[in-house]
């Protein structure tokens, strides 16, 4: 099988910058793929490559299996949101949604009738006769979406099309988002720095950093196994902590960690005495209390003290100091009936650490 | 009622207002009535005005009989007159459409600051100056013609000419248009001529659809302003046409002077006044329609 859109090998430079290094990807035709990564990653540069408006320096790419490489951006089936929004400003909103039809040379009811549909897949009917300076940016914005999406693209390029909105706006454009997608069944590839918009929306995620791709894996594969310290720390919150391998056992290892062991997953062969990283999320963290200092627990986990308690809301988080370790743990327990899920913890407390093997990764350092 | 510190206001403001508006209907206002006022009165035999209203002198500014033809066929020269200023509006657009697209393009606003004073510095010099440069350039003895003269070809008469006096106009307007153009152009955002290629649209069709639109409001001031500034050009056609090819000022300034007849030198002012007008309003109508 052979991807919608693919990325053979592709390098771009500006100037001696390596903007996109190397970059290997293959989009799946319908999916909804989002390209993440932290600004100066080389998203941005590498939607612009599959939309034409820039060069990349080596390598190929694809469009259903013929190269596009030297193609002209006016000849590739491919539309792009911008984050702008770049709509014409001395066209109407209807003018601007029409404009790649006529360059088609599209009839006159066929552009009519295509117009008022897009129109009406972003939910702007009532506005078809104002001009962009007109209407708010989230409408702008959704004018934006129809323009690109009106000449039914192979591939729609999303480049941060949320990021100007306000929150709410934005919240609630994940979701018309989602259901253009499902509806037209383009393929959606969406460029963001936004961790929260990537997981919600995306089939895939590719996790970018220095113009390569680290990871590229379901939302929640990447959440529940980063495969790197980077990803872990770039995609939700991660205690992530320096340990040292005790003993590899089958696809787990025991680490040392501060006066005690945790048994943590590990997708490499790690050999005693290696330095690694874990990654453990705050709410898979139990804190176990300890009365009168003496280990209640049978296993030998790490000790610590708790330091601080927050309330958040929702929840509760509480930072433990580790004991014979500089390290700190953070765990987030979700409060029931506004009572903390820690019960009577308190700052001072000695607590036992407590994961699930599951919950514990090992990644190499 | 307006508050004490309100009408203070309102009175400073118009204290800071006065003087230009005294200059203005002083020096503008004024003769600028005479002249009207002049156009509908009759020759005095040795210049100045007889105050006997008629319409003499606009009937004989259209009157387009054989005797009218040469030297009297005023409507010939207006017409010339807007014809040869409405060709180098559009030949002075060509020119200066890439030069403001090249400035706007430059990296640093060191390089593009540099440029645009390279632009204006002409302009530290008078006009006359300038002309009676370009008039000893191309003079038939001039650096010009000794050139030719030295690549073996035929030496040649370049002034007193109409083509000359176009490219006087064409000159002399150049940063009148580059300086607006280049405003425009700067401000383009790069993204909306990626979205209409990105939309389908090809190099030409970018060029027509997307920029021409974005630059208009600048484009049309710039074109407003060489229109005008020809339209009424006198130095020009005076010092590199040489009496060979006049344009409508050097009429008004001989119906002053040799002529003695004031009142149709006033109505040929009134008329040329009359069609710059129009020329403004036009491009202020489709600026405005461009912004509303």
């Amino acid at each position: 099988m052979q991807g919608l859109v693919e990325l053979h090998n592709v390098t771009k430079r500006f100037g001696s910058h390596v903007v996109v290094d190397a970059m290997d990807l293959r989009i799946e035709g319908g999916e909804f793929l989002s390209l993440l990564g932290p600004s100066g990653c080389g998203k941005s540069t590498t939607l612009r490559m599959i939309a034409g408006l820039e060069q990349p320096s080596e390598g190929r790419l694809s469009l259903d299996g013929t190269d596009i490489t030297d193609l002209p951006p006016h000849k590739r089936a491919v539309n792009t949101v911008f984050q702008s929004y770049a709509l014409f400003p001395h066209l109407s909103v209807s003018d601007n949604i029409a404009y790649a039809l006529r360059l088609r040379r599209a009839g006159r009811r066929e552009i009519a009738a295509q117009v008022h549909d897009a129109l009406e897949m972003v939910r702007m009917g009532d506005h078809a006769d104002y001009f962009p300076r007109q209407i708010s940016g989230g409408q702008q914005q959704r004018v934006a979406l129809a323009r690109a999406i009106v000449a039914r693209p192979r591939v729609l390029l999303l480049d941060e099309p949320l990021s100007a909105l306000d929150l709410k706006l934005r919240q609630a454009m994940r979701l018309e988002l989602k259901r253009i997608h499902r509806q037209l069944g383009i393929t959606f590839v969406f460029v963001t720095h936004d961790q929260g918009e990537a997981l919600t929306m995306s089939d895939r995620v590719a996790v970018m950093h220095e113009g390569r791709v680290l990871q590229l894996d379901r939302p929640e594969e990447l959440y529940e196994r980063p495969a790197s310290r980077f990803v872990a720390s770039f995609i939700g919150d991660a205690n992530l902590l320096d340990a040292v391998v005790a003993r590899a056992e089958g696809d787990c290892v025991t680490v040392k960690l501060g006066n005690g062991e945790l048994l943590a997953k590990c997708k490499l062969s790690a050999i005693t005495g290696t330095a690694i990283t874990l990654s453990v999320r705050p709410q898979r963290v139990k804190l176990l209390q300890l009365s009168g200092g003496a280990a209640t627990g049978a296993t030998a986990w790490p000790t610590g003290v708790v330091m601080e308690m927050t309330f958040l809301g929702d929840a509760t988080s509480a930072v433990v100091r580790l004991d014979e370790s500089d390290q700190q743990v953070t765990a987030v327990r979700l409060n029931v009936e506004g009572v903390s899920a820690f019960g009577d913890l308190q700052i001072g407390d000695s607590v036992q650490l407590a994961c699930e093997p599951t919950a514990v990764h090992a990644l190499v350092r | 009622m307006s508050s004490p510190l309100e009408r203070r206001e309102k009175r400073l403001l118009l204290a800071l207002r006065s003087p230009g508006v005294l200059l203005v209907v002083a020096l503008y206002v004024v003769p600028m009535s005479l002249v009207v006022a002049y156009s509908f009165l009759s020759p005095a035999p040795a210049g100045g005005v007889r105050w006997q209203w008629t319409l003499d002198s606009y009937r004989e500014l259209l009157r387009a009989d054989e005797r009218a033809s040469l030297y009297n066929g005023y409507v010939t020269l207006l017409w010339r007159s807007v014809w040869w200023s409405a060709c180098a509006t559009v030949v002075t657009l060509v020119l200066s459409l890439p030069l403001a697209v090249f400035i706007a393009g430059r990296r640093t606003t060191f390089a593009k600051n540099a440029l645009l004073v390279a632009v204006v510095v002409p302009f530290w010099t008078s006009m006359l100056v300038r002309i009676y440069a370009v008039r000893f350039l191309l003079a038939n003895n001039g650096p010009i013609n000794g050139w030719l003269d030295l690549v073996g070809l035929e030496r040649r008469v370049f002034l007193n000419s109409p083509g000359i006096v176009f490219v006087g106009l064409v000159y002399t307007a150049l940063p009148f248009m580059v300086l607006p153009l280049y405003a425009a152009v700067e401000r383009v955002d790069r993204n909306i001529l990626s979205a209409a290629r990105d939309l389908g649209a090809n190099a030409v069709q970018v060029f027509f659809t997307a920029f021409i639109p974005l630059v208009r409001v600048g484009l049309v001031a710039g074109c407003m302003l060489v229109f005008v500034l020809s339209v009424s050009q006198y130095l020009v056609p005076t010092l590199l046409g040489g009496g060979k090819a006049n344009m409508i000022a050097n009429v008004i300034e001989n119906q002053f002077g040799e002529a003695q007849n004031w009142p149709m030198g006033s109505a040929i002012a009134v008329t040329l006044v009359v069609l710059s007008l129009m020329g403004t309003l036009w491009s202020a109508k489709i600026n405005s329609e461009a912004r509303s």
